[in-house]
């Protein structure tokens, strides 16, 4: 099996540069710098990716393939109306902004507060803790 | 303490919610319970873990009629907390996740599963008892914060809120460290457009206002000993050394600038205008760049720095340029990278920064001649392109980990390196478990290469007083920091936490949020040591091993197996002497000893292999018994969901719940086959050197130790296929039951246990 990735970017932070340097050394894993146009069902029944290489020398392709996994992004899924009296002040994406003091006693952590992995997620969990329970001492 | 005998009070409740009811007799399980379990308060119910039935066992708890409540129903992983409300020592016998979603309804054989977990819950019981504090004295509630930096002032004054007294020791004469000098901070709240004003003056100005804090400047910790809750640090101030006992370590010793090949191509420290982004800020602070117009900044792609800089230099690179277009709008501004990693939020300041004109090009920088003229190798244009007329050259630097202290001379022991969740030389497998030829494949594992590199420069920050060593582990490239995305800050030296960018690089700003996570967890370990109890992952647990020294052979298994220097040998007698804060109560001491004579109240080497016989006291002569033990950990949830959906499992599986595949004692695996069972599976977490074990060596421990059990076997004439270990990750429901299912076949191929029904 043969795996073609198509990026802007590589933005493998942290451990993740490890992650990335050895997925390189696979013969069997492409990277290729494009950002594909189009997707069309090809004769064969086929996904088809229409799209130009970015770098190596400007090449326009369509390659088929048997399964294309499309990359998305995380929203936060917290409704604008929470149903609390005081709802938390959000950026233009909707994720929750995070202050120091809670005014109104809301912390936001994991990826209510940002599109954040498993580890940054932990992370800002054990900080929202220790807020709350500062808010809940009087502080 | 008292030494009163504790008298057994069992009663079972027999929960028929949930579809148990539809599924199993419960009549028939009342009996068994009442008759050869010999417990005669039993009570069933439609559900007990509300409304009157929860009521029942509250009374019963509440007057002194039971003290040890066997619930049966739904797995030992929910309904923990309304539980444990109870009071009173709680078991349970798994007959919903474990029995009714993954067997026929109404079956013998689904029967028989359902008694005999049962069977095993109430022989648990008997051979248990509450575990008691093991000391009642006051633990000091004092933290120590190793840093004073801007993620030391963090945690310290995060403490303070809470109420905790607090010690920060700065090496050097001043508080703030490396982000007192930045100009400008990197926005890491919305709108992310605008760098920030730097918040570490009023934050310097917060500690020393603050009564809780007490700052030693100049002063390093110069020895460690104990565990949570009293760790006494003999503090060393020039030539003066003060000792004080401390609850829990918050280690925020920050970075120092790498320094790589790089640079020397460039031309930093001989061309003249050629500067590292650390010299940049140090300008902007300053205020001396007038006269600045064409500036390039530079982040090289070589992996070496990127892993010590980790998308903070292009987050600075972003900052600086912005600073300089916004304050003259003659300037140009050139980034130049190979990839830009400004991930998540971090987006938005890199569209900021392009609507403000700054000119971000992708290419490898080839050469920069020494009148400035940078040479790039433009991955677009597809061709070398000479950038002349630039004033200034900003090259981006990284944060290497002050994970030693570079101050003191290496100690004799480097610090147990531990490899990171990915070693990028490791061989390449594919799907089908074959290896890819490669011929760059490093083989070795990183601990045999650790032993082989030069040591770390430095000499240890904390100097603990561990048969492991001086040192605070690291993981590869000098982080120290948690092998488990799940417990951050966590080091394997329990009540040490580490935060900011000694365990990653991140910016200020992430930094501070960084250590207030630290902090919650430090202030965690020392309530719990408080209270004689565990920190994670059994957090709240008071039980203890306590040692049968008049059977102990002082064979040292136990005190060298330890994964967290819980023991150590009594200088007097050589007996195994144990430092309780700092046991983690998994157990792998018990399941070291060669003669069992390590134990737990609730929790111990008869009770288990007592279980292990009742699981199979009733099975009749031709049916199979495989026997699993599984971890708490990721084994037994994996389990459970399997049985969440509804996956069907072979019904001759006893399964019990192990602490750790560390705490399995060979006494148990010579058990079960003496009883009749034809398999023995153990199933953990992942070993070696990526590890995920919570326990870091318990399955590593139980490979090993059941790879002795082969020779046991052929003595007893029996196949050494019957024992085996897996391992096994929380996401693997799936495998888990494929493993179960292959391992039953197997066993079935075999045959019977020739000594099944003796």
């Amino acid at each position: 099996m043969e795996i073609d990735i198509y990026y802007i970017d590589i933005r493998a932070h942290d451990k993740m540069t490890s992650f990335y340097e050895r997925v390189k050394r696979d013969a069997k894993v492409n990277f290729i710098k494009s950002k594909p146009g189009h997707i069309t069902i090809g004769e064969d029944g086929r996904p088809l990716v229409h799209g130009e290489k970015t770098i190596d020398g400007r090449k326009v392709y369509d390659e088929a393939y048997d399964l294309v996994v499309l990359a998305t992004g995380m929203e936060p899924s917290l409704p604008v109306e929470t149903g609390f009296e005081a709802s938390p002040e959000r950026d233009e994406y909707g994720f929750v902004i995070n202050g120091d003091d809670s005014d109104n006693g809301q912390f936001a952590a994991g990826v209510a507060a940002g599109p954040y992995d498993v580890a940054l997620s932990t992370q800002t969990a054990t900080a929202s803790a220790l807020k709350a329970i500062q808010a809940v001492r009087g502080n | 303490m008292s030494e009163e005998t504790f008298e057994h009070k069992p009663g079972a409740y027999l929960c028929g919610g949930c579809g148990i009811k539809d599924a199993l007799d419960m009549d028939a399980l009342e009996q068994a319970v009442s008759g050869g379990m010999m417990v005669s308060n039993v009570k069933q119910s439609d559900s007990f873990c509300s409304g009157e039935g929860y009521e029942t066992i509250k009374k019963d708890i509440e007057s002194g009629e039971v003290n040890q409540a066997i619930i049966a129903g739904c797995s030992p992983r929910v309904m923990v907390q309304e539980f444990n409300a109870l009071g009173g020592q709680i078991f349970r016998a798994n007959l919903r996740e474990q029995v009714i979603w993954q067997q026929p309804a109404n079956h013998e054989d689904t029967q028989a599963l359902a008694t005999d977990n049962l069977r095993m819950a109430t022989t648990q019981a008997r051979k248990a008892e509450p575990p008691q504090a093991h000391w009642d004295g006051v633990t000091s509630l004092k933290l120590l914060v190793v840093g004073g930096g801007i993620t030391g002032l963090k945690a310290a004054r995060e403490a303070s809120k809470t109420g905790a007294e607090v010690v920060i020791v700065e090496k050097t004469d001043k508080l703030g460290g490396w982000a007192a000098k930045w100009s400008k901070f990197i926005p890491e709240t919305a709108p992310y457009r605008e760098p920030q004003d730097n918040p570490v003056p009023a934050l310097i100005k917060e500690v020393e206002e603050d009564d809780n804090i007490t700052v030693m400047f100049n002063t390093i910790v110069e020895r460690t000993e104990g565990g949570p809750g009293e760790f006494s640090c003999r503090l060393q101030t020039g030539s003066d050394t003060k000792w004080d006992v401390f609850g829990a370590v918050v280690l925020a010793t920050g970075w120092r600038p790498y320094e790589s090949e790089a640079q020397e191509k460039f031309g930093i420290g001989k061309t003249d205008g050629v500067i590292t982004d650390i010299e940049m800020e140090e300008k902007l602070a300053a205020g001396e760049l007038d006269g600045v117009k064409n500036i390039v900044f530079i982040i090289p792609g070589d992996t070496d720095r990127m892993v010590y800089s980790s998308g903070v230099s292009d987050k600075v690179a972003i900052k600086q340029a912005m600073q300089m277009v916004e304050n003259d709008s003659d300037v140009m501004a050139y980034i130049i990278h190979e990839h830009f990693r400004s991930h998540g939020t971090a987006e938005e300041f890199y569209r900021s920064a392009q609507e403000k004109g700054i000119i971000f090009q992708r290419g490898e920088v080839k050469k920069i001649d020494s009148d400035r003229t940078v040479t790039v190798d433009d991955e677009l244009l597809e061709q070398e392109i000479p950038m002349s007329g630039i004033d200034l050259v900003v090259i981006s630097t990284g944060m290497v980990p002050n994970s030693t202290n570079i101050d003191l001379e290496p100690s004799e022991k480097n610090p147990e390196t531990l490899c990171d969740d990915i070693n990028p030389k490791a061989p390449i497998f594919t799907v089908n478990g074959e290896e890819v030829e490669d011929p760059d494949a490093d083989i070795k594992s990183c601990r045999e290469k650790a032993g082989e590199e030069p040591p770390l420069p430095g000499g240890p920050l904390l100097n603990l007083q561990y048969r492991q060593g001086p040192h605070v582990p690291i993981l590869a490239n000098g982080f120290a920091d948690s092998h488990y995305i799940c417990f951050p800050y966590e080091t394997r030296r329990t009540g040490i936490y580490t935060a900011g960018p000694v365990r990653r690089a991140m910016t200020a700003t992430e930094a501070m949020d960084d250590a207030m996570g630290a902090t919650l967890k430090a202030i965690q370990a020392m309530r719990e040591a408080n209270e004689a109890k565990a920190v994670h992952p059994r957090a709240g647990d008071l039980s203890f091993p306590e040692f049968g020294l008049n059977i102990c052979t002082k064979c040292r298994r136990c005190t060298v197996e330890c994964p967290f220097g819980a023991i150590d040998e009594d200088p007097e007698t050589d007996y195994p002497m144990i430092n309780p804060t700092r046991c983690r109560r998994c157990g792998t001491c018990m399941g070291a000893c060669p003669v069992s004579t390590i134990s737990f109240k609730n929790y111990n080497p008869q009770q288990v292999s007592d279980m292990v016989s009742a699981g199979t006291e009733d099975c009749p002569p031709d049916k199979p018994r495989i026997l699993v033990l599984a971890c708490e950990n990721d084994a037994y949830p994996a389990m459970d969901m399997a049985g969440i959906a509804r996956r069907e499992a072979n019904p001759y599986m006893r399964v019990i719940p192990v602490r750790c595949l560390g705490s399995v004692t060979l006494l148990w695996v010579k058990t079960a086959l003496e009883k009749g069972y034809d398999g023995i599976m153990l199933l953990g977490c992942k070993s070696g050197d990526d590890y995920q074990c919570h326990f870091v060596k318990g399955s590593g421990l139980a490979q090993e130790r059941m790879g002795k059990v082969g020779e046991t076997l052929q003595s007893m004439m029996m196949e050494e296929e019957r024992v085996q270990v897996n391992e096994i990750a929380i996401a693997d429901s799936e495998r888990v039951t494929e493993i179960l299912n292959t391992f039953g076949k197997q066993i079935e191929e075999i045959g019977l246990n020739p000594f099944k029904g003796f």
